[in-house]
């Protein structure tokens, strides 16, 4: 219910900044008597704030029809540790993602794909020696991999930093 | 009827290219290996492909995707016989059945009936989009601006009622995609709109890295978020057992009624927008229990069961590519992504599609057909390779497709932006899951907004009246449709919720 009512919030103030935006698009003379090109997104916009609006007003609904089953009853605490405990992986791994992609301009795509590879590769198997065994290889290889597919086969230039 | 025959004879020349032939099979291997393990989807590998296919000819490049959607679709059935783990939603209730007969020796002739009954599916379904594609093009060319934007309309809302959960939530998906398909030109005036000062995005939201970031970067976060299966060692499986080829075959065709009814469904299913085989599975599966003589009997480990799930979910490929190619409307997410990727080479699928474009049309059927049999041999002949890669440590597998998305996103234009755009459309993917807010809408929102954005506005600019929408039959009968779609699952959630 809360995810909702947050989710439908978001969506108006989303809908709010998009059509402040879609203000500044430019219609040129020639559109004077055309559908100009703000008309079609702006539509939609107009649609997402409805449902941003119906989002929260039957999450609130249904949220009052819980509370008047529930009783007195005082809702369950948040469990952080449970949320830390679900989401902590992903969010590193998202975290890396960004390193990698943000570093690559600067280091070398060759040398973060390896360094990615081998942080991903211990964060999710953990540091036991069998897993960096597999894990260095591994990286190796598809860097190899990608180096003959798409460097030298499909000629792709990866981008180069400081070291390669 | 002389062109249809000749454009049929032609297509078979597709596979006389062995470089068709070779990746389809290249294909066929990647779509097995993906849709065996647990975690990964159908929709990830067409993405990832998707980068590997710019250098290629069209042809090239849909016969690639075309081996790995039937591999994918097929290759789900490995895992969920072997160790009870779908490798994909769409072999769910194979392991109902499947897994049962593998515990009780009998893995082996499990796997050769789902591999049989998945061919058989997919073949017919093949044969289906093959037959009656010709004839619902045909019809829609009679379509004007008016019923397209309307068949659109009617596309998104059904999509986004009929995939189960909150309506609201599904109509939010498809709006969302529909406004990030109208960031950057219009395509009228080639107006910008909606950059917030960003030029590079004049052009559009580019549809690969997004479809990466959706699907590859969001899913891999979704499966490491239960650490306990990434860190653990790889899934247990026996020796990998022998498939008696013929003896599953003659038990797969002995059950020719299950296989037709099960493929009716895929293939129906598959054709709705949103639908697709996980829905498929359940229904055939559900409904050959139904209707059987010995429905006690199911979940014990019999062919029938192996054979409603597996003939279903490999039928949904042809159905779902029935829409995309008479109509440009994309059947599913996967049908969504090929339809992309023959965007990108400059071809746009729809009515005129098979009559501008024979060749190519009917060679995409033709590597349909072809890519069965390819699934069909590689997995009978080299199950072995899809148990192999279901050994490795998935701690390997997630750095290794993580690789390929950058390098694929970057390789369509060597931009950093698209690498940026990854890992963006990564995380409001993920958070968009972690709200239960669907994401196929969205990605068949981004493709058809720009087709149907041009035919509101053509349809304004020839007739100013809005009421023509509501005024012409045909578009009268769509957007009625849509209301009915709304309507029906708003009703059919009601007594649902009040059960919860």
């Amino acid at each position: 219910m809360k995810k909702d009512i947050f989710l439908g919030s978001a969506l108006v103030a989303m809908s709010v900044i998009l059509f402040v935006e879609l203000q500044k698009t430019k219609n040129p003379a020639i559109m004077a008597d055309q559908v100009s090109a703000a008309t079609f997104p702006s539509l939609l916009v107009g649609v997402l704030l409805l449902l941003g609006v119906l989002l929260v007003v039957t999450a609130c609904l249904k949220k009052n029809k819980q509370k008047g089953q529930e009783g007195q009853a005082r809702p369950a605490p948040f469990n952080w540790g449970k949320l830390r405990y679900t989401y902590q992986v992903p969010m590193l791994m998202f975290v890396f993602l960004c390193f990698y992609i943000f570093l690559t301009p600067v280091i070398g795509f060759y040398t973060m794909t390896f360094l990615f590879f081998v942080s991903t590769g211990i964060l999710l198997g953990g540091p036991a020696r069998k897993n960096i065994a597999m894990v260095v290889p591994a990286a190796l290889a598809s860097i190899i991999f990608v180096y003959y597919v798409f460097q030298v086969y499909m000629r792709v230039i990866m981008p180069d930093g400081l070291l390669y | 009827m002389g062109d249809y025959l000749n454009a049929v004879i032609h297509s078979f020349s597709v596979l006389m290219d062995p470089s068709i032939v070779l990746l389809v099979c290249i294909g066929s291997i990647g779509g097995i290996v993906f849709g065996a393990i647990p975690g990964l989807s159908v929709p990830m590998a067409v993405a990832v492909t998707l980068p590997f296919t710019y250098g290629m000819t069209p042809m090239q490049g849909l016969a690639t995707m075309c081996g790995v959607y039937i591999g994918g679709m097929s290759g789900g059935l490995v895992s969920a016989i072997l160790i009870g783990i779908p490798g994909t939603p769409g072999a769910v209730s194979t392991v109902f059945d499947g897994f049962p007969m593998a515990r009780k020796g009998e893995g082996g002739m499990a796997l050769g009936i789902g591999i049989w009954a998945s061919f058989f599916g997919g073949l017919l379904g093949c044969l289906v989009l093959m037959f009656s594609a010709p004839g619902i093009a045909n019809a829609a060319l009679k379509f004007g601006p008016w019923e397209l934007f309307s068949l659109i309309v009617f596309g998104m809302t059904i999509l986004a009622t009929i995939g189960g959960g909150s309506v609201i939530k599904g109509l939010v998906s498809g709006v969302l995609g529909m406004i990030a398909g109208t960031v950057g030109a219009d395509p009228i005036f080639n107006e910008g709109r909606m950059m917030f000062g960003f030029n590079i995005l004049m052009g559009g939201i580019p549809f690969v890295p997004a479809m990466i970031g959706m699907y590859a970067v969001s899913q891999l976060m979704q499966d490491v978020e239960k650490t306990e299966s990434w860190t653990a060692d790889p899934p247990k499986t026996d020796k990998t057992p022998r498939i008696p080829v013929w003896r599953s075959a003659i038990v797969t065709l002995k059950h020719y009624k299950e296989t037709l009814f099960a493929t009716g469904v895929g293939v129906f299913i598959g054709a709705l927008p949103g639908a697709g085989s996980i829905i498929s599975n359940i229904f055939a599966y559900d409904q050959i229990k139904k209707f059987s003589k010995h429905p006690e009997k199911f979940g014990t480990g019999i062919p029938e069961g192996i054979i409603a799930s597996e003939a279903a979910n490999s039928s949904v490929a042809g159905g779902s590519l029935i829409p995309m190619i008479t109509l440009g409307i994309p059947g599913n997410a996967i049908s969504a992504i090929m339809m992309g990727a023959v965007v990108l080479h400059g071809i746009q699928p729809g009515p005129l599609f098979i009559s501008t474009q024979p060749e190519l049309a009917y060679g995409l059927f033709m590597a349909f057909v072809f890519a069965n049999f390819s699934v069909l041999l590689i997995q009978i002949y080299f199950v072995r390779i899809a148990v192999f890669f279901l050994r490795i440590s998935r701690a390997l597998l997630a750095p290794v497709i993580f690789v390929f998305c950058v390098v694929g996103a970057y390789s369509v234009s060597y931009r950093l932006f698209d690498l940026y755009l990854v890992a963006i459309s990564g995380i409001i993917a993920y958070i968009m899951v972690k709200l239960k807010v669907p994401l196929a809408p969205f990605v068949l929102g981004l493709v058809l907004t720009p087709i149907a954005e041009t035919n509101m506005r053509v349809a304004l600019m020839t007739d100013p009246n809005p009421w023509l929408f509501t005024t012409r039959p045909i578009s009268l009968f769509f957007l009625i449709l849509s209301l009915i779609s709304i309507g029906w699952t708003i009703k059919s959630s009601k007594p649902h919720k009040q059960g919860v």
